[in-house]
């Protein structure tokens, strides 16, 4: 790996990415808040310099190969986390550790929130809700890249036929798409009544599946059920494969509807509900499962006072999440679906050991490199699922609210039920949320690269 | 109905494709590893990896409540020692492949429902075609108003001594096979009729006596 090559890619990103932070300052103009003008400026001009002169300094012309790929997106979300720090401190008014726990929750999409939503400026909601938008539509952009092979995302899924001959070509008419919800997002939500502002903020993190919203009860606000029916609608939408989004726009409805990881998303939330029913409404069970599954983290209602097992079965959709090639974290079902088949084999294998198994199920087929890679991942995940919990168990929660919080976070979901965070448990979190966005090996590979440079 | 079929080949995969596509459960046994996880990824049957000669796999392949055994690997040996071990553990169905003609009363002897050989079949099949006289009765063949006929050349008729291309058959007719002597010929396009050939032909019904016009001087 070289240093040059990674830190000039990152740079070449950085400058690219500085113009975000232009976008909440129409939102402060429109808002008449001048004041948090310069500080919005101030991110992008940091930005940009830096990443012009990293971009300079180590100027290469050799090409970025895919290890090296790993350390610059881990780099990147890392980075781009701590420069959004800044306008969350001095215009939202936190400490730096608060700030940097809101900006890696927003880039991650994953939703938790230490402001106080209530009092703070609509160029810092704006912020936060683009930060999702821009975020979630990285992650699919990269895992249509091919830059996480583990996660065998949109290739599998169609035999290795791309959406169209180039990476570049897919990408446009993955952001189309996402831009054509987005705006459908926001007809819906107004028609729902909801007000403006917050129908663009939900329209943008819910596609995202990110869950950061406009006010401290999250979608319980509204006390709506007609926007909660939208919002559940534009949730499911983020949790299934864009690339069958794509078939699905295209006119290739069979294609839609017979995908296995959008009719087992389907199929899990009715369980899960089924599940839920007894001990809590149907209104809360549904909306919530809902969040959960697809790594949205929207409430309507406080989930601290729900039961253990309520919980519990939550934590395994949050584990779950939605579709590969969508907005969502978590193991991602594809990889739910191999697990579990492998499982099932194995004991099969046990009882007859000569019988040999189809790598397929049903439209999804896999190969052995990948079956290993799914194992890996589930096994990795489960260890720093584990991991999280237990630092956050030091600092005094219960066993089961720990392991709710650090699923939430790993799974970029954003559901809490732990309201008040030492720096330990904070820092914990945000490394989760860093790792769970992507998809662990990235930043592995990013902390050995660092080790070994010593 | 349940079928085990021992041999993932050209014939054994087909077999099973064509089974399980017809809602039989089939469990197919195959030697060679790779093979048989590329046959399991896909076909829709469940595949064994092992030996079809041994008990024990046939076994794990549930013989037991199996109803037909199709043997069907390339090589005669292996599968009369297949036949042997599975009549030896259950009265079911056994159908074999084999390919040599010596082989096939052993195969009988031995308890073996039905001899299959791919190689042969087709030459004997054409060859009771031939030597029954005239029309070979095929229901398969009447239920699409065809016949199956067999004319001889005659000296001095039109179509001696010419090229197969170069005879206007009629359009729904097709010459499949020459008797010359005791040799089957395949006919090429340029093989020429030769006085005594025995012709065999494919042909419509109703365009049955004109062909037979074209035959005769």
């Amino acid at each position: 790996m070289n240093t040059k090559v990674i830190l000039k890619s990152v740079g070449t990103c950085l400058k690219y990415a500085s113009f975000v932070f232009l976008i909440p300052i129409i939102i402060a103009i429109i808002y008449g808040e001048f004041f948090a003008i310069p500080y919005f400026f101030l991110s992008f001009l940091i930005s940009l310099i830096l990443g012009f002169a990293l971009e300079k300094i180590f100027y290469t012309d050799r090409g970025t190969r895919l290890d090296e790929g790993f350390v610059i997106i881990a780099l990147i979300w890392l980075l781009i986390a701590l420069l959004s720090t800044i306008p969350f401190v001095f215009v939202g008014g936190t400490n730096f550790i608060d700030a940097l726990f809101e900006s890696m929750s927003a880039w991650t999409t994953t939703g938790f929130s230490l402001l106080d939503l209530e009092s703070v400026p609509q160029s810092i909601l704006f912020w936060r809700s683009f930060g999702q938008w821009i975020g979630g539509i990285g992650i699919v952009v990269l895992a249509l890249s091919g830059l996480f092979k583990t996660s065998n995302t949109l290739y599998i899924m169609e035999g290795h036929e791309r959406i169209k001959p180039n990476v570049i070509n897919a990408v446009k008419t993955i952001w189309w798409i996402y831009i054509f919800y987005t705006i459908v997002g926001i007809a819906l939500l107004l028609i729902a009544g909801m007000p403006p502002f917050d129908s663009v903020n939900h329209a943008m993190t819910g596609i995202a599946t990110g869950g950061m919203g406009t006010h401290a009860e999250s979608i319980g606000f509204y006390n709506s059920q007609a926007i909660e029916i939208v919002m559940m609608f534009i949730m499911i939408l983020g949790a299934i494969s864009f690339f069958m989004h794509y078939q699905l726009l295209a006119g290739r409805r069979k294609k839609f509807f017979k995908d296995i990881q959008t009719i087992t998303l389907i199929l899990l939330i009715i369980l899960a509900v089924l599940l839920l029913l007894p001990f809590n409404p149907l209104r809360d069970s549904v909306f919530h499962a809902v969040s959960a599954i697809t790594c949205s983290g929207f409430g309507i209602q406080n989930l601290i006072s729900w039961s253990d097992y309520s919980k519990s079965l939550l934590i395994i959709l949050m584990i779950f999440g939605g579709a590969a090639g969508s907005t969502v974290g978590g193991l991602k079902l594809n990889r739910v679906l191999i697990f579990f088949k492998s499982i099932f084999d194995n004991v099969r294998k046990l009882i007859k050991p000569r019988l040999v198994f189809p790598r397929r199920i049903f439209n999804l087929i896999y190969t052995e490199d990948e079956l290993q890679a799914v194992l890996k991942f589930t096994g990795i995940y489960i260890f720093f699922l584990i991991l999280g919990s237990f630092i956050l168990m030091s600092q005094g929660h219960s066993a089961i609210n720990s392991l709710f919080q650090v699923a939430s976070a790993q799974g970029n979901v954003g559901l809490s039920v732990v309201p008040d965070l030492s720096i330990i448990s904070k820092l914990t979190l945000i490394f989760n949320m860093w790792i769970g966005r992507l998809e662990i090996w990235a930043v592995l590979v990013f902390i050995t690269f660092i080790l070994r440079r010593r | 109905m349940k079928i085990i079929v021992i041999g993932g080949g050209e014939i054994g995969s087909r077999l099973t494709r064509l089974l399980s596509e017809n809602k039989h459960d089939v469990v197919l046994v195959e030697i060679i590893n790779e093979l048989c996880q590329e046959l399991a990824d896909n076909l829709n049957a469940t595949l064994i990896h092992g030996d079809g000669t041994k008990p024990d796999v046939l076994e794990e392949a549930g013989i037991e409540d199996a109803d037909a055994l199709v043997v069907a690997t390339g090589e005669d040996e292996t599968n009369l020692l297949s036949c042997l071990v599975a009549r030896e553990m259950s009265s079911l169905r056994i159908i074999t492949r084999a390919t040599k003609e010596e082989y096939k009363k052993i195969f009988l002897k031995i308890g073996v429902n039905s001899i299959v050989s791919p190689e042969t079949s087709t030459v004997d099949q054409l060859e009771a075609m031939i030597t029954e006289p005239d029309v070979v009765d095929m229901a398969l063949i009447h239920e699409g108003n065809l016949e199956l006929i067999e004319l001889e050349v005659e000296k001095k008729s039109n179509v001696m001594n010419k090229p197969i291309t170069k005879i206007e058959f009629p359009k729904e007719s097709l010459v499949v096979a020459i008797k010359r002597g005791e040799k089957f010929i395949i006919p090429e396009e340029e093989e020429k009729l030769m006085a005594g050939d025995k012709v065999v032909i494919i042909v419509r019904k109703t365009l049955e006596e004109k062909i037979r016009g074209m035959f005769k001087p």
